[in-house]
């Protein structure tokens, strides 16, 4: 009886045991186009180009022009992220599924044709969605837009890059300044110590961060895209961006907010 | 350290005192005769000026006779002109070759060609000076480098290019040293008035004086740094105003260091077989008040200038324009994102209440979002809530609402590679039937823009948000007057008062105290620009900025007839050091706007107070005068035949409008209260006005002017002394009299 109890008692140990472990595998194994992040304590110092309107973070002088400047620590939990932005086949998935389409629809997937991308496409990053359109896939993946601190996070590691490969820029690694978005995944060496792809170029992504000052609405937008405008310091830069920098996106109406060099990854946290 | 070197030519003249071909008024005489001449004497009845040959070319007098002003120093003659160069015999005389006097119709020339005895120094002076009958010389010097090849370059050094040319006599006329002088100069924070010192004399240039006794406040004085605008030197307190108007000159000339210009201590180049403009223009001579010469700038600038698209027969709608709001369209008091819909209806209405109504809307668009992906300006337009048919729909509601739209041009937007921008934001402009273009970063416009926006909108008009010159404002209508943050009060915009026919808008973005830039728009009766969402920042004008500009922007309108005349005068004279007034004299009634400076350091124990005499007024004997700012009435005193403004009391506030107009209505008291009436109309309105306690009117009773307008005394609003106050505004919405009626408490 003796023995009979310690062999229930070891095997509901090792059962409990299994069970743990085969969770987290399965966790790990199963999220499927999505890296894993693990969580910890983590130094957030991002900076926005200041080119108009007020911040409430630090604000510093540079040697090119001066930007607002976030600088925290904290600590994040375990979460997975896209590997790649979202892709025009996985965002038919998603209109296919759910019937969305927007209240405005100007603008929307402007680049498709009769319903679907152009042959070729499928795997380029979706674009020309606003954060509503985001958000709307989100929901129905069962996701979420990632807040800034874990965009940069899955970009930066804790070592403070600037690039999700290292401190030098390498345009090899990243699509910016090109004449339009590439597939996803074009650029394998400029992955993230996590992982990910494309952090840095292709389409600027949407973040979960969304304001309202009581006058505007405005996001933050991460990452930098495949277009870069020169010429003039009035621009809003949106091409070459470091893991750090952010860009302040004003939201006007659907048909101005869609863009083409706009797009978004998600999030999905453990529970 | 300054080097001066001269070059002076024996001066050949001829003697001027032939009969019948000597013009009475000027007379000119060389000693000891026209061929070889060692002085040569100019003069007429305003002034006479000695001109030193023997072995230098020097100014030795410049009188102004009707005050017996000596300019230049005794025993210190001055070059006449200065040229330096690295040529190391330059200093062997410069012989004149050539004189030549010409007399035509009262005006005297005389001609002087100079260059050195030695031929390797390339350089030759040429100098034309002209008198009249009036105090009045110009000068026309120029340099031409006249390099032969062959010759020239076969030197050691003969690569001559470069110069110091100066005016020596100019730039250091010095009549009456010391004094009770008081001169206008520029600091990095504008220009002041203060009392005459060598420190000033010698580290700045003044401008302009002011000729009454040292006030306690300085006035900052608005001046172009342009070469077509005057210097003005005024000397002592015998009132003699000096002015120097350059037309050209290629001696980086601006008013802050003139002297430098007149006589600089760096070189110039001159290329070879180039010419080199030293001075063309014109020094004269005033007496009196400075606004003779002022008068004296003005005319000429306006008899120069071309008004055609002032003239336009669409523009006038656009004279009664004075407020302005520039917009952020991503605001949500401008578009609601919920409804997806523009709010400018809404907006409107409500800025009607807060500020008596915007005249004008920048709508502002594309910065700073433009640069996210390819979409350029003119992309974005089409993206806009309903595109161009969406802001045409706005311009409409707008239009309705008596605002006038203007779009923003962004010259620095150029990703779109559009192969012609003026053209599509001209086509922009036209279909959507705005009414100008607000020119981004620009400090004038070209007239290739002109010609393409004339094309959709012959009346249109421009905004620039930087101030254009003389020659900018021919085709730019209307801009920004933008300091970076406001500056003090008083302050006179003298554009104002050259172009009246320019409407300027006062503009500071980051300021959270506006009141000084408001007054100065009132006081100026220039334009203002409310704005109050910086691309993002929320910089909300405060409530008592809203009443202020409310009850500025009532006056601008109810007297836009006067405020809009060309007749228009800065800074009269007044009897009180600390009080500054501008007017504006229409057809058939006279604005005066007021600023004290010390209002708020008036005292019971010092004299200086603001009350009795004010200022002269020239007015008809059957006109009377009404404070419509403070909706006081304001006595007219006559003493030694001359009408001044009198007031027995203190202004309330540092700022007054006195009105002076016919007087049209006719009040009487009747059992129940009053009745007002307008005999002599036969169009227009009897308004009956309200005001609340921050004194922003409202038309409370509005009659017909050929009925009576009754009122009872429980039934009216009073101001806080008891007065009701009653308008006669005609057909055109100008109000051409006010009526102040006691009432009591």
């Amino acid at each position: 009886m003796k023995h009979l109890l310690k062999l229930v008692k070891h095997s509901f140990l090792i059962f409990a045991f299994s069970l743990v472990f085969s969770h987290s595998a399965h966790a790990q194994k199963n999220v499927e186009g999505m890296v894993f992040v693990k969580g910890g304590k983590f130094h957030y110092v991002q900076q926005n180009r200041w080119r108009e309107g007020l911040e409430l973070n630090k604000y510093e002088e540079g040697p090119i022009g001066d930007a607002y400047v976030e600088d925290y620590w904290i600590d994040l939990k375990d979460f997975y992220i896209d590997k790649t932005e979202v892709t025009n086949k996985q965002f038919k998935k998603f209109i296919d599924a759910s019937g969305y389409h927007p209240k405005d629809n100007q603008n929307f997937l402007k680049h498709w044709e009769n319903g679907t991308y152009p042959k070729g496409e499928e795997n380029y990053p979706v674009v020309y969605v606003d954060y509503w359109d985001a958000k709307a896939y989100t929901e129905w993946a069962g996701k979420e837009l990632p807040a800034e601190e874990e965009w940069q996070y899955a970009a930066q590691g804790s070592d403070g890059r600037l690039f999700p490969w290292g401190d030098d820029w390498d345009s090899t690694k990243a699509n910016v300044g090109t004449n339009g978005t590439k597939p996803v995944g074009s650029y394998p060496k400029g992955a993230s110590p996590f992982g990910a792809l494309d952090m840095t170029g292709n389409v600027a992504e949407m973040t979960a961060s969304f304001h309202d000052d009581g006058m505007h609405w405005f996001s933050y937008l991460r990452g930098g895209s495949w277009f870069q405008s020169y010429h003039s310091l009035w621009y809003t830069e949106n091409g070459l961006l470091t893991n750090n920098q952010r860009l302040k996106f004003w939201w006007l109406n659907p048909g101005f907010n869609r863009s083409p060099a706009i797009g978004f990854r998600c999030v999905k946290k453990l529970q | 350290m300054k080097f001066i070197k001269q070059f002076f030519a024996g001066l050949i003249f001829a003697a001027a005192l032939f009969p019948g071909s000597v013009d009475a008024q000027i007379q000119i005489k060389a000693e000891p005769n026209e061929v070889t001449p060692k002085v040569i004497y100019i003069s007429n009845d305003s002034l006479s000026m000695t001109i030193s040959t023997n072995d230098k070319l020097e100014v030795s007098s410049l009188k102004y006779l009707p005050a017996n002003i000596e300019f230049i120093q005794p025993n210190n003659p001055m070059p006449l002109v200065s040229i330096d160069n690295s040529w190391s015999l330059n200093n062997v005389g410069f012989a004149i070759r050539n004189v030549k006097i010409t007399r035509e119709e009262g005006n005297v020339k005389i001609l002087i060609h100079a260059y050195s005895n030695y031929l390797e120094n390339p350089f030759h002076l040429y100098i034309e000076l002209g008198f009249n009958n009036s105090s009045a010389i110009t000068a026309n010097i120029k340099v031409v480098n006249k390099f032969e090849d062959g010759f020239h370059d076969l030197y050691r050094n003969g690569d001559q290019t470069s110069i110091i040319p100066g005016i020596p006599w100019l730039a250091f006329l010095q009549p009456d040293p010391g004094g009770n002088r008081k001169i206008v100069y520029k600091k990095a924070s504008g220009y002041v008035l203060e009392n005459y010192s060598e420190s000033i004399m010698r580290d700045y240039h003044p401008v302009v004086t002011w000729e009454r006794p040292p006030k306690a406040h300085s006035v900052d004085l608005e001046f172009y740094d342009n070469p077509s605008f005057p210097t003005i030197l005024e000397f002592s307190d015998k009132n003699i105003c000096v002015m120097l108007q350059s037309k050209k000159s290629d001696l980086k000339w601006t008013a802050e260091n003139i002297k430098q210009a007149l006589w600089p201590s760096t070189s110039l180049q001159i290329g070879k077989r180039d010419t080199l403009t030293v001075f063309s223009g014109t020094f004269k001579i005033f007496s009196g008040d400075w606004h003779q010469a002022f008068n004296w700038f003005r005319n000429k600038i306006r008899s120069n200038f071309d008004f055609s698209y002032y003239n336009r027969p669409g523009f006038q709608k656009y004279k009664k324009d004075f407020l302005a709001y520039h917009s952020f369209v991503y605001n949500h008091r401008i578009y609601d994102p919920e409804s997806n819909k523009y709010l400018i209806e809404n907006f409107l209405k409500n800025a009607k209440k807060e500020y008596g109504g915007f005249d004008l809307f920048y709508f502002w668009h594309a910065y700073p979002r433009v640069g996210v992906d390819p979409r350029d300006q003119f992309a974005l337009y089409e993206d806009l809530p309903g595109g161009i048919e969406g802001l045409k729909d706005f311009v409409s509601k707008a239009h309705q609402l008596n605002t006038h739209v203007y779009l923003a041009y962004n010259p620095w937007d150029i990703i779109g590679k559009r192969e012609d921008m003026y053209k599509i934001q001209a086509e922009v402009l036209g279909k959507v039937e705005a009414d100008g273009l607000f020119l981004d970063t620009m400090g004038k416009s070209d007239g290739r823009f002109r010609k393409a926006v004339d094309q959709s909108n012959p009346d249109a008009q421009f905004v620039t948000e930087g101030r254009p010159g003389f020659d900018g404002l021919e085709v730019t209508t209307t801009s920004w007057d933008h300091p970076i943050t406001s500056l003090p009060m008083p302050r006179i915009d003298l554009l104002r008062f050259i172009i009246p026919e320019h409407r300027s808008f006062q503009i500071v973005r980051w300021d959270r105290d506006r009141t000084l830039l408001i007054k100065k728009a009132f006081f100026n009766a220039t334009g203002y620009a409310v704005w109050d969402d910086v691309f993002g920042e929320i910089n909300l004008q405060s409530s008592d900025e809203k009443i202020l500009i409310h009850r500025y922007n009532t006056i601008m309108h109810d007297f836009s007839d006067a405020i809009n005349s060309v007749d228009v005068v800065p800074l009269l004279p007044t009897k009180k050091d600390e009080l500054f007034v501008n007017g504006f004299f229409g057809k058939d009634s006279k604005v005066y706007t007021l600023y004290q400076a010390n209002h708020a350091q008036v005292s019971h124990f010092f004299d200086n107070r603001i009350i009795s005499q004010l200022f002269e007024v020239d007015i008809p004997d059957n006109w009377h005068m009404v404070d419509v700012w403070n909706k006081r009435p304001v006595e007219i005193k006559v003493e030694a035949d001359k009408k001044f403004a009198f007031l027995p009391q203190e202004m309330p506030e540092d700022l007054g409008c006195f009105v002076a107009c016919p007087l049209i209505l006719k009040v009487e008291k009747t059992e129940t209260g009053w009745i007002a009436t307008a005999p002599e109309m036969k169009d227009g309105t009897i308004e009956l006005i309200g005001f609340d306690r921050a004194l922003i009117n409202e038309v409370t009773k509005s009659v017909n002017a050929n009925s009576p307008l009754e009122f009872a005394k429980d039934n009216v609003k009073q101001t806080s002394e008891g007065y009701v106050m009653i308008q006669y505004r005609n057909e055109r919405k100008e109000v051409k009299d006010v009526a102040l009626v006691k009432v009591g408490y």
